[in-house]
């Protein structure tokens, strides 16, 4: 039991810096990325390739799959971010599917639809308690990095971004590099968490990083509340949560993802209906602009 | 005087609509200008092509003797350009204390690495930043609201706001389209107050406007634009009796208030 708590709290530590990361550009830049799984999965098979299976440190592997996040990051928002709307939503997709064929089909560097499995577990996290003491303290530490992000100057043009382009230009800043530098930022940041991720369960295959993913993880930051703080944090308990609920009610597995994937829906419904800013959110996504409810 | 604002020639067409037609106008420090015509004179077309929201089809701008024709709108702004715009804009799920905060602050201190490595600095720096923008506030009678989100305001407060945020960016070349419409006239003497502050502080304006009373009372003069041109540049006074002005509002048949 003690161990399923530590369990619990690894996972919850993993997913918390990773809606923090994609709250930072679809909360706070007003930016929806659903490449978010995709650059979770370059951060864990940076640590799977870079430290499973060549043997470097596991710091270097770690800072290996955050550069090559951020990289593909800056790849994909170079073009995409300049133009506005829905383009970036679209390229993220791209990002999406490259990435996840790239695993699942390119076997002589990641494994294939197999995945590489084996990864021993780093020294900070050969035991249960260990690993969920690294956990929550990353979780709190990349919560700090976003909150101070988000409350410096800096974040106060991401947030205006979200608010008015032609405002930010207008007050004489250039949207397109803040764009940018929100978007590596945050890719980077899910890098992390996947690094982390990857060392813990000690393999990783194609079918954790698909493009359902990217949509639950942010279905739960919207749920949570978007442009805040404790909303990711909330939104990444809702996605721990719920298929260990699920499972203590019996649904056999089969059954269990797809009903979570109902469940996610209608919750994203009933909050967006009901309380557009989240849980417990700072930034509303008024549904009411765009559709008579 | 020297000159702030220079832009010759301005040619802009929309499709087959020929919306400016080869304007001239000269800006000198310190003046503040009034911009009148009837509608679909291309008054605030000429906005969007000083401010750089939309380019010129031919001519050049000048900005304190720099060519800006081809720069971004953020450049302009840099440069000391600040501009409203007719339907309000400011960031509504951002706090009105936020909102001028970003007007505030100091360009340096707003890369991701400087907010993380800096804290102490840029902390220090947002005190004032926060106490200048509380002085705007007070000027507002806005004190008490500066933690309410910018969209609970009335839209009379937003329009006050929006020229606050010209205040606070400091800058040296106002453009304001039409800063009193659908104001109250409690809303009318708050942000006539601020407009004052821009000429106190050496700003040249212009304003697009309507209320003849008004521009008589803020402006040097006023500049009368239709058809993409400008027809006449003067007093009020004289502008009433132009033959000119008179046929391109309603063809003579209006008198102007």
């Amino acid at each position: 039991m003690e161990a399923y708590f530590y369990h619990l709290v690894v996972l919850g530590g993993v997913y918390i810096v990773l809606t923090q990361s994609l709250d930072l550009i679809s909360g706070h830049t007003g930016l929806m990325s659903i490449a978010h799984s995709a650059l979770f999965g370059i951060g864990a098979y940076g640590v799977a390739i870079f430290y499973g299976q060549m043997h470097y440190p596991f710091i270097v592997a770690w800072l290996i799959g955050m550069v090559l996040a951020g990289m593909a990051g800056l790849m994909v928002g170079l073009p995409s971010l300049r133009l506005r709307g829905d383009y970036f939503v679209i390229a993220t997709f791209a990002l999406q599917v490259l990435c996840f064929n790239f695993m699942n089909n390119v076997s002589n560097v990641t494994g294939g639809a197999l995945g590489i499995t084996g990864i021993p577990t780093p020294w900070f996290m050969s035991t249960t308690a260990r690993a969920a003491l690294v956990c929550s303290s990353l979780a709190l530490l990349f919560s700090f990095i976003k909150w101070v992000l988000t409350r410096s100057p800096f974040g106060r043009v991401l947030n205006c971004i979200r608010e008015d382009e032609d405002l930010v230009m207008a007050l004489g800043r250039n949207p397109v590099g803040f764009k940018i530098a929100a978007f590596m930022i945050s890719a980077v940041m899910a890098a992390a968490a996947g690094g982390i991720y990857a060392a813990y369960v000690s393999f990783v295959d194609p079918t954790t990083f698909t493009i359902m993913d990217s949509i639950a993880i942010l279905c739960a930051v919207i749920i949570g509340g978007s442009g805040s703080t404790a909303g990711p944090v909330f939104g990444a308990l809702i996605l721990i949560g719920l298929p260990e609920i699920l499972r203590f009610v019996g649904l056999p597995y089969s059954v269990a993802s797809n009903v979570r994937q109902i469940i996610y829906g209608m919750l994203l419904v009933l909050i967006l209906m009901f309380r557009p800013g989240g849980v417990v959110g700072g930034f509303s996504f008024d549904i009411r602009e765009h559709t008579r409810l | 005087m020297q000159v702030l604002l220079s832009a010759s020639g301005i040619f802009k067409n929309f499709g087959r609509a020929e919306v400016l037609r080869g304007l001239q106008i000269e800006v000198k420090r310190g003046e503040t200008i009034g911009l009148m015509g009837p509608n679909g004179a291309g008054k605030t077309t000429l906005f969007n092509v000083i401010s750089g929201f939309i380019l010129p089809d031919r001519g050049k701008v000048h900005f304190l003797g720099r060519d800006i024709t081809s720069d971004p709108p953020y450049k302009r702004a840099r440069s000391g350009i600040y501009r409203t715009f007719q339907r309000v804009r400011i960031a509504e799920q951002m706090t009105i204390m936020d909102n001028l905060l970003l007007a505030f602050q100091d360009r340096a201190y707003e890369r991701p690495m400087s907010a993380l490595c800096r804290i102490r600095d840029w902390l220090a720096l947002e005190h004032t930043w926060r106490r200048r923008a509380f002085e705007l506030l007070k000027e507002m009678n806005l004190e008490s609201e500066k933690g309410r989100l910018a969209r609970d305001l009335s839209y009379g407060q937003q329009k006050l706001l929006s020229l606050a945020l010209g205040i606070a960016s400091d800058a040296k070349l106002m453009l304001l389209d039409e800063p009193l419409a659908g104001l109250s006239s409690s809303m009318v003497d708050r942000a006539i107050n601020l407009i004052k502050i821009m000429v106190r502080k050496r700003s040249s304006i212009i304003i697009i406007e309507h209320n003849t009373s008004f521009l008589e009372q803020m402006c040097d003069y006023v500049l009368f634009m239709a058809q993409g041109q400008i027809l006449y540049q003067g007093n009020l006074q004289e502008l009433r009796e132009h033959p000119g002005v008179l046929r391109s509002y309603l063809g003579g048949q209006m008198e102007l208030a």
